[in-house]
Formats: C-alpha cells, sequence, structure tokens
C-alpha cells in the first residue's frame, strides 16, 4: 500500500472533503440523488415538449410558405382616394366600399418574382392565384377555393406533392385539376371523370387527375388544385396572380426579410411567424413555465444540500474544531465544505443527464396509443434538448454551491474551542 | 524549531465573559514559560486552566493583557497568522477520541503536515518513525476506531510532534486512560521534552501526573495561586 497517496499532496481541504464523501456514502448519496433527479427532470420535459414543437413547427413552416406576398399595398388606398373623390361621403365609403375596391392581384408578377430572388437568404418563389370558385358535377354544386400554382415552383414551397395519390403534380396539364379525396367522394368523382369550374369571367371543363390526401379534413374537402394558366384563365387576369409564396433560407429570418419585401416593393407580406404566432406564443409560455418549475425543483435539491450539509457540519464539528487547532484558516474549512457540494452536485448532474437519457428512451420506447398523429403529425424519436441540458448543468451547480453556503459558512467560523469541548 | 531562552509570557492575561456579573475565567496572569519546560497547570475544575490553555495555545484570544512568543506579542496578529503559527509552532494533545475518524493512524499524524503544505516522502518517514517510536509502526494504517484508547492517545501524541514543534499543550492527555496506559503515554512526553527540547505545558486535574512534572502552576478563580517545582520531581 502507498502511503503517501497522490491525494495527499492536494490541498487539505480537497483531501478531507473526498475523504468525508466517501465515509459518509449514505449522505453523499442522498446529495447526489437529489440533484440528479432534479436534472433529469429539468432536461426530460423540455426534450419532450420542446422536440413535439420543434417537430410541429418544422412539419407545418416546411409545408408551407415562409413569406407570403399578398397583394399590393397601396390598391386599397389609392381606390379609396379615388372612391373619396367619387363619394364626398367618407365615412359611408369606409364601411360599404372597401370590400368592393379590393383588389387582390399582384400585376407584372414575373418581374417581380425575379427582383425577390435577388434579395438575400430568398431561396424559391411560388407564384399562385386563389380564388372562390363554383365546382359542377352533373346536378351537384359546391363552392370552394381553387388554387392555381406552377407544380415546379409549388413543389419547392409545400408539401403538396407529398399528399398526391392516383396520380401526379408533374402532368397536371391545363385541362386538368386535382381534388382533395373528400371532395371528389362528396361529388361522386374519381380519377379520369371530368368537372366544371364557374367563375364570374367564365367556366371550364377539366379532368381530374389525381386525388389529395393531407390527412386534414378541411383541406381534404376543400382543394381543388389547377395550373397556373388555367386559373388566370378563368378569372381573365393573364400576367396576375394573387400571391407569390417565398422560403427563406433561415426560417427565423422569416418576419424580417418579409417586412423588408413589403417595404421595398410596397406590398403586403406575412410570415409564418405571424401566421403561428399563437403557437410560438405557447412555446413561450412553455419556457416560462418550465423555468418556474425548474426553480421549484432546484429549490428543493438545494434545501436539501443545505440540511445534509448542515447536519453533516454538526456531526464533523469536533473534526472542524481539531483541523482548526491545527492551523487550517477558516477559509479552507469554508471549501472543503464548499468543495463537497459541488463535486457532489456535478456526480448528480452526470447521474441526471444519464437519468434523462434513460427516460427518454423509455419515452421512445414506449408503443403509442391509438391516436396515430396528432394535427397530421405521427409520433416522433425525441432527443435529449441540448440547451436544456447546459441549463440544468448550470443550473444545479450554481445553486449546489448557494446551497452550501450556509453551511460552509457555519463551519468556518466553528470556535475551535466550542467545537472540540462538545 | 526557535531557539530562545523564553518562549512563552504573559503579562496580565485576562479573559473575562461580559455578563449582567462579568465571570473572570483568567485574571492579570503573569506567567513566563522558558524554553525546554516541561510544566503543569492544576487547579480544580471551573479554575480557568483550559481557558487558559486555550489562550496560550492561540485558540482563544484574552479579553486584555498580552501574550509574547518569543517576545512578539500575538494580539495583532491576523487569524491567518495565529492558524500559521499554530500550526508550525504549536502542538496540542487533547483527551482521546480526538482523531478524524475516516483517517489512518499515519494519515492523522500527516495532516498537520497537508495543513501547512510540507508534505513531502522525508517528512512521511518522519512521521512513520515517530509511529514505531511510540509502537504504533505496526497499527499506522489502521483507523482510530480500530486501535484502543491508549494507541490513539499515542497517535495524537505522534501527530503533536510531526511538525516539530517548539512547544505542546497537552489537555488532560490521561484522563480518559488506564494508570498503565497513561505511565507510558506520560514517558513519551517526558521522553520528547528531554531529547527534543520540546516545551511541554501540560494541563491536568490529577496531582500525581502533575508531581511528576519540573513546574506546577496551581489556578484558583482564575488566578494564580502557586507557582513551585514538586518535591519529588525527577529531574
Amino acid at each position: 500500500m502507498s502511503v503517501a497517496h497522490w491525494m495527499q499532496y492536494l490541498p487539505i481541504e480537497i483531501y478531507v472533503a473526498w475523504r468525508y464523501m466517501r465515509f459518509n456514502l449514505k449522505q453523499s448519496f442522498i446529495v447526489a440523488l437529489a440533484v440528479g433527479i432534479g436534472v433529469s427532470i429539468i432536461i426530460f420535459i423540455p426534450s419532450i415538449n420542446l422536440s413535439f414543437f420543434g417537430y410541429f413547427l418544422e412539419k407545418t413552416v416546411e409545408s408551407n410558405a415562409h413569406i407570403k406576398v399578398v397583394r399590393e399595398l397601396d390598391t386599397e388606398a389609392r381606390n379609396r382616394q379615388t372612391l373619396k373623390t367619387l363619394y364626398p361621403d367618407e365615412g359611408r365609403i369606409l364601411v360599404s366600399d372597401q370590400s368592393l375596391t379590393r383588389r387582390r392581384d399582384i400585376k407584372a408578377y414575373k418581374n417581380l418574382v425575379s427582383e425577390i430572388m435577388r434579395i438575400d437568404g430568398i431561396t424559391t418563389a411560388a407564384p399562385y392565384v386563389s380564388e372562390s370558385v363554383i365546382i359542377v358535377r352533373g346536378s351537384q354544386t359546391r363552392t370552394s377555393t381553387m388554387r392555381g400554382i406552377l407544380p415546379e415552383a409549388e413543389k419547392n414551397i409545400s408539401n403538396i406533392e407529398e399528399n398526391i395519390q392516383q396520380g401526379s403534380l408533374d402532368t397536371l396539364s391545363d385541362d386538368q385539376v386535382i381534388l382533395g379525396w373528400r371532395l371528389a367522394d362528396e361529388l361522386g368523382v374519381n380519377v379520369g371523370n371530368r368537372i366544371q369550374l364557374l367563375t364570374n369571367f367564365g367556366k371550364k371543363s377539366l379532368k381530374v387527375s389525381a386525388l389529395s390526401n393531407t390527412g386534414i379534413y378541411q383541406q381534404d374537402l376543400s382543394t381543388i388544385l389547377v395550373t397556373l394558366d388555367t386559373a388566370q384563365a378563368l378569372l381573365n387576369m393573364p400576367n396576375e396572380v394573387t400571391g407569390i409564396g417565398l422560403k427563406v433560407r433561415d426560417m427565423y429570418q422569416a418576419e424580417n426579410l418579409a417586412r423588408l419585401i413589403a417595404r421595398t416593393f410596397d406590398l403586403k407580406t406575412t410570415s409564418w411567424m405571424e401566421d403561428n404566432a399563437v403557437f410560438l406564443d405557447q412555446i413561450r409560455m412553455f419556457r416560462v413555465i418550465i423555468a418556474f418549475i425548474s426553480f421549484l425543483i432546484v429549490f428543493a435539491a438545494a434545501s436539501s444540500i443545505t440540511s445534509i450539509l448542515i447536519m453533516v457540519v454538526a456531526s464533523k464539528s469536533k473534526d472542524i474544531g481539531i483541523l482548526k487547532a491545527m492551523g487550517t484558516p477558516p477559509n479552507a474549512i469554508m471549501r472543503m465544505f464548499l468543495l463537497q457540494a459541488i463535486i457532489l452536485s456535478l456526480i448528480g448532474v452526470v447521474a441526471g443527464i444519464g437519468g434523462a437519457t434513460f427516460l427518454i428512451e423509455l419515452y421512445n420506447a414506449t408503443p403509442y396509443s391509438k391516436a396515430e398523429t396528432f394535427l397530421g403529425i405521427g409520433r416522433q424519436p425525441v432527443t435529449l434538448n441540448l440547451e436544456y441540458t447546459v441549463y440544468a448543468i448550470f443550473y444545479a451547480t450554481l445553486s449546489s454551491i448557494l446551497a452550501s453556503l450556509i453551511p460552509a459558512w457555519q463551519a468556518g467560523k466553528l470556535d475551535p474551542v466550542e467545537a472540540i469541548n462538545q | 524549531m526557535i531557539q530562545t531562552d523564553t518562549i512563552l509570557q504573559t503579562i496580565a492575561l485576562t479573559k473575562v465573559y461580559e455578563g449582567i456579573q462579568p465571570v473572570y475565567a483568567v485574571r492579570d496572569l503573569d506567567l513566563t514559560i522558558p524554553q525546554g519546560s516541561f510544566m503543569s497547570i492544576i487547579g480544580p475544575s471551573g479554575s480557568g486552566k483550559s481557558t487558559l490553555m486555550n489562550m496560550l495555545g492561540l485558540l482563544d484570544r484574552p479579553s486584555s493583557g498580552s501574550l509574547k512568543y518569543m517576545g512578539e506579542p500575538t494580539e495583532t496578529w491576523e487569524e491567518k497568522r495565529r492558524s500559521q503559527f499554530r500550526n508550525e509552532e504549536i502542538g496540542f494533545i487533547f483527551q482521546a477520541h480526538l482523531l478524524l475518524p475516516e483517517f489512518t493512524a499515519l494519515e492523522n499524524v500527516l495532516i498537520p503536515l497537508q495543513i501547512g503544505r510540507n508534505l513531502s516522502p522525508a517528512r512521511i518517514e518522519h512521521a512513520k518513525s515517530l509511529l514505531d517510536r511510540i509502537g504504533l509502526g505496526d497499527r499506522m494504517h489502521h483507523r482510530p476506531p480500530e486501535l484502543s484508547g491508549g494507541q490513539n492517545q499515542r497517535v495524537a501524541i505522534a501527530r503533536a510532534l510531526v511538525n516539530t514543534p517548539s512547544i505542546v499543550f497537552a489537555d488532560e492527555p490521561t484522563g480518559a486512560l488506564d494508570s498503565t496506559t497513561s505511565r507510558s503515554v506520560y514517558d513519551l512526553m517526558r521522553e520528547i521534552n528531554r531529547e527534543e527540547k520540546v516545551t511541554f505545558v501540560i494541563v491536568t486535574h490529577e496531582r500525581e501526573l502533575a508531581g511528576k512534572t519540573d513546574r506546577v502552576i496551581t489556578l484558583l478563580d482564575g488566578r494564580l495561586q502557586s507557582d513551585e517545582a514538586p518535591k519529588e520531581s525527577p529531574s
């Protein structure tokens, strides 16, 4: 047995702290366990929830345009100005004529698309026409929103292609239409049958070339997809579109880029962030709640550290007195107990990360309930949330140090005479 | 070890516990302890002998008066300086069971060296030879609960001596020991005093033990009652 163990050459506080922890395994275990449980909960809950939120967002955002350029901003204002000269009674105009004067078209859209594409950060653009139409099949009629698209461009903007069944988006021609499968079902049509689309400006007979199944009821009951040319012809608006969908490189830059486009081209824009503001607020709220729960958990763990260390200091007061009598300075005695808290909390943190990983694996391995999907999203494997892992490490270590300050300070100021005579 | 004639001197050393009725634990005590002394402080319980020892050992601060080590007043010393001085120049032997139970006999003996960051292979050998000398060479890797009271007290003596202090304070060093063990502990202290010229101040209520020292200080109610060399002193 080597007598001059290397640990003996470390400062006395490290040496004694280590020995105390080793010889008081029960207390050390409880402290590390308290920290470990706290850390694993702080990591586990956000990992599960934010994984889902993140996937949901990604899915929603990826399946839609990041930015929608909707219409020329000045159209309404200009028309209102015109109308104001026609009708001096301003109040009546605002109420009764606003809807009539709303013109939603974007003219010379091809130039506009190439201009927008020059902006750094914009990756794809897909112009579209969206307007209400009447759909006729024999004696049946329905009203719905027709969407005229450029299939090649639209594929890059949305997940539309994934949902196409019994046909293909690529081969959509000017005399064809893709219907939502529920709509087709209601109309009693199938792929190969013909339907008619009616607008204020004309009608056209189209062959059903494919069906669309998004898994979202309302969409499958309303989807009418035609080519951009067909829609423009039906609405008598050649060279005009009602909107342009855009994708950006960094989805969190969408809001800024949308504002830039609105300013530069005098257009109205909306970003996915505005469209999902409620959902983003929910995530923010969740983070606040988690911060609060974390605080409570850490507070509980820290209390256990404080009370256990106070017990240790009390039971070791004689030893502390001897160490002081032999010349250990008060600061070294303080560090002795701070160190114990730090080391045990680090062990707890490692155990906590292990625990969280285990819980996540368990969660991933648990069979899902009947509900296969939620909001069209299937179950996704959850991964350890890195942000909250870092946060838990920091939080647990800091609170352990704070929790040990009182016992450490007590130990440091212990009067050796009193301690020894106890 | 510091070589000088007088190691420790007190002038009007007083410890008073304030209250409605102030209690004087030690009052106006003048004492001079030459280097290499082997002396004892006796007195009934409550006479102030432990308080005096704690002040002499820089564990406690006097209320008034002066305490000089090697001629240097200690009143102005900060806690850090006092700790360092205790570590380097003073050895303490308390009543039994004041070893650290988590550490082996040898580790306990080495702790003062570690506190002073003076550990070296040579000093570890010195500690081992100390343990050998007190007859615990074969038990140095045992922890205090595995040793007898007398063995533990001898480990405490080795611990008090490992830093080669100038002065050793022993508070009731044989109080918890049977007479045979007491005798061997006394012999050990006496031997070290003779060979290494280490000053010993033994606080005890045992007249028999005190009678074997070279000088006996008797305290009563915190005051010096007598300061004499016992007749049967062996030196």
